[in-house]
């Protein structure tokens, strides 16, 4: 059942969404490029804020589509055997975190659910990344939660402390038990391999720059300190790879290891138990670089390129781009890691004379400053010709790009958080003022034509996802006159959007009232350009009750009401 | 399979002896003899062989010698199983009785010359024998010449008994002699503890060949109960007692074997395991390059391990003696130091232990640093607060006066009379106390010059604490002897020749491995040999290559 708030929202889109960007005829979504340089197969499409799941053609038509109860959270794949592996938010799972979960489900093809497991509580939540594992077992990330207490006895400085739990990391093993079960058959924990520098009295004290392979506790700077974001598993090595994203880190640590090694400092065939076998990104988090040591700026999706593609064995990463200090701007890197073979067969990391992890040799890379930049999410897939896959989720961008980074292939997703948009349709921001859109895509992967898992499966077309361009849409560029639109979501706690157009370039007041008719907020005030604009309202400081926000302009004044629920 | 066994009345040739052999043998079935009674002088040839006029005089030519006693009185009976282990092809082993005491020796002729000759005179009088065949050439009917010696060590008679052996293992590998001064080599085979197969890496295949090139001993283990996986490292190499002896890396302990391939015994090591290299010391004891247990680090420490009680009587750690956290040469964080070979100097009961990755040292008995042969960049604090820096040696010119180009010392230049080692390999010392090393020249100067491998000889005055080199060879050869791994050197102090063994070279034809053989004072080749494998270990062919004799 489609919640209310949805409804609503759509009724704002159809009545007050307006592009910023291009007239109603230019094409806003779906297929932009085909070009046939391009790795022929089907690409999945997962909609960040919409609970369904499509997999189109070359040509943007859809071949298959699922529905689910609730949106990713937040990978989802296509399996061998044509089902579909996603992760996806649970009822009654966490209410914070980006990139929160809490289940996995594996669909038949045809969306019924084979496979259900809710991995949750009030302390810990699946969350971000799944992989199917050869053995078929599934890969994926917890948060656990760590007071500040438990924070304390590792010799964690409370000077700066902001909040007063902290998500700490771990990655399990899940043996699927049908129908809804799973035995965690390896899991491996950030916890286990600290190392402080602030308090000898406790535990794991030590240089921290002695300990590259362990993590220091006192870079704890938030919730979500370490935020692992992407996973991925290379079968060959034993090697499991981590986006530590808000480390601006690329991670390696040994999966050969049994639980209890890899709690620990020994074992598996790396021979070093549990610690980091390999980190590179941000020195600087091991106090063995600055800034300027720097080459990752908050990262998302890494993964081994498979043996049997291009650059196999290599990793490839997408860093957002977003901490750089100069211009912001995404980059697609594939790396050769550092990873040496003895003549004796055993493999290492190689660390530099300076106690640093030696660099990985860039071997490729793309960006485009100024136009490709996704400041969260995205990720990118090695095709079997050569071609990267990219997906550029801030804008719900797709595209394929040759080695020699000709755009081969290229479409938007036209589903939004009400669902798939008209052709023609501007694509609404994720929320007001954010330059995120609503058509955000956690990752894309493309899945060749003899994938195994299409294997006897229905692919004609189905259509289009987007909406054929309906009569009642506005041709024009700009509103026609000024407008209130409804709170959303509404109720709301703690924060709403407050959307309004303005037909001309003009001074506007948005403000803010309680029942009593008191002045309690002014969420935007001054000049505003023609267009639609979404204003954030957060309301933490105010009680429950009913508020009026109203919108003043040029002669115009419309007030509407919204309600605060505590 | 047979074999048969022809009694005859003397030796038809008497060539020069090598004094080793190589063998294969192939089949366990019960030999058929053949007696022939003294009518067959009628075949007309009567000839009387000696052996003392063999040692003494080693000739070419036919030595009618006549016989002292009709054979067909001696020989009672006489068998013979191939293979006998199945382990070691290329033997077999000959059951012999005789009617009176005598003394046996074998021969067996070369293929191509009589540099291809095995011949071992066993040194027991009596009259049951059970003797090893050692030497057999693959793939043939084998002719033995089993000659027998009264004990005044004179001539009785000879019996031939033939020997059919397999082809040689597909695993094996061509050997090619490119060069040979017979009068100035030293005489024996050349065990090679070899890397190169075809199918599996493992069990590895220690191997002999010939002054002829031709292979004539090796063993296989791949159907051993507990050799199956045999990884020998740094190589195999001979026993006072006259076995083999080697660490089996898959095991972690070390093994002794005969040349029959009977597992003789083991010495198994709780909370170590075994890598690279065992050295036999002079009272029996045995030292060892080790991994020890429930450490994040690996081949960085020593062992001595009591011969007859198999208690492990002294440890050294390297964590300790040296600086762990230095990565001049290698990144890796692991295997930071890479003992790779071992040698002991009797002058003051000190062992040297070469370290890939970090250098070579010398080590007392009480686990201290005596001093550090290393090009001097990035040397701090060892793991037990000692200043490495002061452990340095100095080097000096050819004229004793010490070398101050900072570059020198630093390692990023060569000085005209002074290179160091670079990811060195077996050290040895010579009998004038000297260094001898394989300088494989692996990221040589910092940014890999060369590229050449070297054998090369320093004079340490511990004293003083300064290094000097005094000779070297291998520079001159580039490319066809360099090897960035394994590898080995050895002297032979009765020839005063040096022998570079490369072990991982490459050329258009794939991976090769050269030993080569010097005159220490005009440099001249006096035997060089390749070995190329149908497939290399990781690119190595051979850790180390030994001369010596066949039998022991």
């Amino acid at each position: 059942m489609r919640s209310p708030r949805f409804c609503i929202l759509l009724a704002l889109l159809i009545t007050l969404v307006v592009s910023q960007r291009s007239a109603a005829q230019d094409q806003t979504v779906g297929l932009f490029v085909n070009d046939d340089r391009a790795y022929q197969g089907y690409t999945l499409l997962a909609p960040h804020q919409h609970a369904s799941t499509y997999l189109i053609n070359m040509e943007g038509q859809m071949v298959n589509k699922w529905e689910h109860e609730f949106i990713v959270g937040s990978n989802t794949l296509l399996l061998e055997n044509g089902n579909l592996l996603r992760a996806s938010r649970a009822p009654n799972g966490w209410s914070q975190g980006g990139g929160r979960g809490g289940r996995i489900q594996e669909l038949t093809w045809d969306g019924d659910v084979v496979w259900q497991f809710d991995h949750f509580a009030d302390t810990y939540t699946l969350h971000h990344d799944i992989k199917k594992m050869p053995n078929g077992n599934v890969l994926a990330t917890v948060w656990e939660v760590k007071t500040v207490n438990d924070l304390l006895e590792v010799g964690y400085d409370t000077t700066a402390l902001v909040d007063d739990v902290f998500w700490s990391e771990v990655i399990v093993e899940l043996r699927p038990i049908l129908p809804d079960s799973a035995e965690i058959v390896w899991q491996w924990k950030t916890w286990d391999h600290i190392i402080q520098d602030f308090d000898d009295t406790k535990a794991h004290y030590g240089v921290v720059g002695d300990y590259p392979e362990r993590i220091d506790i006192n870079t704890a700077d938030g919730e979500s300190w370490l935020h692992f974001n992407a996973i991925d598993y290379n079968e060959d090595l034993n090697l499991i790879i981590i986006s530590a994203s808000r480390f601006s880190e690329l991670w390696v640590i040994d999966h050969s290891t049994t639980t209890e090694e890899a709690r620990g400092r020994i074992g598996g065939e790396m021979g070093f138990g549990g610690d980091l076998l390999y980190r590179w990104g941000n020195p600087e988090k091991y106090k063995k670089g600055g800034p300027e040591d720097r080459r990752l700026f908050f990262n998302h999706s890494t993964q081994w390129i498979p043996a049997d593609r291009p650059g196999g064995g290599n990793v490839t990463i997408f860093d957002n781009g977003r901490d750089r200090t100069d211009q912001q701007y995404s980059t697609v890197y594939e790396l050769a890691l550092p990873l040496i073979q003895d003549y004796d067969g055993n493999y290492y990391f190689s660390m530099g004379t300076d106690g640093r992890y030696e660099d990985p040799e860039v071997v490729w890379q793309y960006s485009d400053p100024g136009v490709f930049y996704s400041n969260f999410i995205s990720g990118q897939q090695r095709q079997p010709n050569g071609n990267t896959l990219i997906d550029e989720g801030m804008q719900g961008r797709i595209f394929e790009v040759t080695p020699e980074k000709d755009i081969v292939w290229e479409y938007i997703s036209p589903v939004v958080r009400a669902g798939p948009l008209a052709q023609g349709e501007a694509i609404p921001p994720f929320s007001p003022g954010n330059e995120r859109q609503q058509n955000t895509l956690f990752r894309a992967y493309r899945y060749g034509v003899d994938y195994p898992g299409l294997t006897g499966k229905d692919l004609s077309p189905k259509g289009l996802i987007e909406l054929e361009r309906t009569a009642n849409e506005t041709d024009a560029d700009v509103p026609v006159e000024f407008a209130l639109g409804s709170a959303y979501p509404n109720p709301f706690n703690p924060a709403t959007t407050l959307p309004f157009r303005v037909p001309r370039q003009g001074h506007i007041r948005l403000t803010v009232y309680n029942a009593l008719g008191q002045l309690v907020a002014t969420p935007a005030e001054g000049p505003y350009a023609p267009g639609t604009h979404i204003v954030r309202f957060d309301a933490r400081p105010l009680p429950s009750g009913v508020y009026f926000y109203r919108l003043e302009a040029d002669g115009f004044l419309a007030t509407r009401k919204m309600l605060l629920v505590k | 399979m047979t074999r048969r066994t022809c009694f005859r009345f003397g030796i038809s040739r008497i060539r020069p002896l090598l004094s080793s052999v190589a063998l294969l043998v192939a089949t366990q079935a019960t030999a058929v003899v053949t007696r022939r009674t003294n009518t067959g002088r009628a075949a007309g040839k009567i000839l009387l062989a000696s052996g003392f006029l063999v040692l003494a005089f080693g000739c070419d030519q036919n030595v009618m010698v006549e016989p002292i006693e009709p054979v067909a009185d001696i020989v009672t009976s006489l068998t013979s199983r191939s293979n006998p282990t199945g382990y070691a092809p290329l033997t077999a082993e000959i059951s012999l009785a005789t009617s009176r005491p005598v003394q046996v020796e074998l021969l067996i002729q070369g293929r191509e010359n009589a540099a291809g000759d095995v011949r071992h005179r066993f040194p027991e009088i009596d009259t049951l024998f059970t003797l090893p065949v050692l030497g057999l050439y693959p793939s043939r009917t084998n002719t033995v010449y089993v000659r027998f010696f009264d004990d005044n060590e004179s001539f009785l008679s000879e019996v031939t008994h033939e020997i059919i052996t397999q082809p040689l293992s597909r695993d094996m590998p061509r050997v090619t002699i490119d060069k040979i001064v017979p009068s100035n080599m030293k005489p024996g085979m050349n065990l090679v503890g070899y890397f190169g197969h075809d199918s599996n890496m493992l069990p590895q295949r220690p191997f002999m060949f010939d002054a002829t090139g031709a292979i004539r001993w090796y063993l296989d283990f791949s159907n051993h109960p507990t050799l199956s996986n045999l990884f020998y490292d740094a190589g195999i190499e001979r026993l006072a007692n006259g076995n083999l002896y080697c660490g089996n890396g898959s095991t972690g302990r070390i093994i002794e074997i005969d040349m029959l391939g009977n597992l003789v015994n083991e010495w198994p090591m709780p909370g170590y395991g075994f890598h690279h290299n065992v050295l036999e010391l002079p009272d029996g004891n045995l030292l060892a390059t080790v991994n020890k247990h429930g450490l994040r680090t690996i081949e960085d420490h020593i062992i001595e391990i009591d011969r007859t009680s198999g208690v492990i009587v002294q440890v050294w750690d390297l964590n300790q003696i040296l600086d762990n956290k230095r990565r001049t040469w290698s990144g890796n964080v692991r295997d930071w130091f890479h003992a790779n070979g071992l040698a002991y100097d009797a002058s003051d009961n000190t062992i040297i232990v070469s370290g890939r990755v970090q250098g070579t040292v010398k080590l007392t008995r009480d686990n201290e640093l005596v001093w550090l042969l290393a090009p001097h960049r990035g040397w701090e604090t060892a793991g037990n607060g000692t200043d490495l820096n002061a452990f340095l040696l100095q080097p000096v010119d050819a004229s004793g006066q010490p070398i101050t180009d900072p570059a020198v010392l630093d390692g990023s230049e060569n000085h005209a009379d002074f290179e160091w080692a670079w990811y060195q390999h077996s050290p040895e010392l010579m009998p004038d106390g000297t260094l001898l090393l394989f300088d494989n020249g692996e990221n040589r100067n910092f940014r890999g010059a060369g590229p050449y491998s070297r054998a090369v000889q320093y004079r340490i005055d511990a004293d003083a604490m300064t290094v000097q080199q005094v000779w070297q060879y291998g520079k001159e050869r580039g490319n066809e002897t360099f090897s960035s791994i394994v590898s080995d050197v050895d002297y032979h102090a009765e020839e005063d020749n040096v022998v570079l063994n490369s072990g991982s070279s490459y050329d258009s034809g794939g991976a090769y491995g050269k030993t080569v053989e010097v005159d220490y004072a005009s440099r001249n080749v006096v035997f060089e040999a390749t070995i190329r494998p149908p497939e290399s270990f990781a690119g190595i062919t051979f850790h180390r290559v030994e001369r010596l004799s066949l039998y022991p």
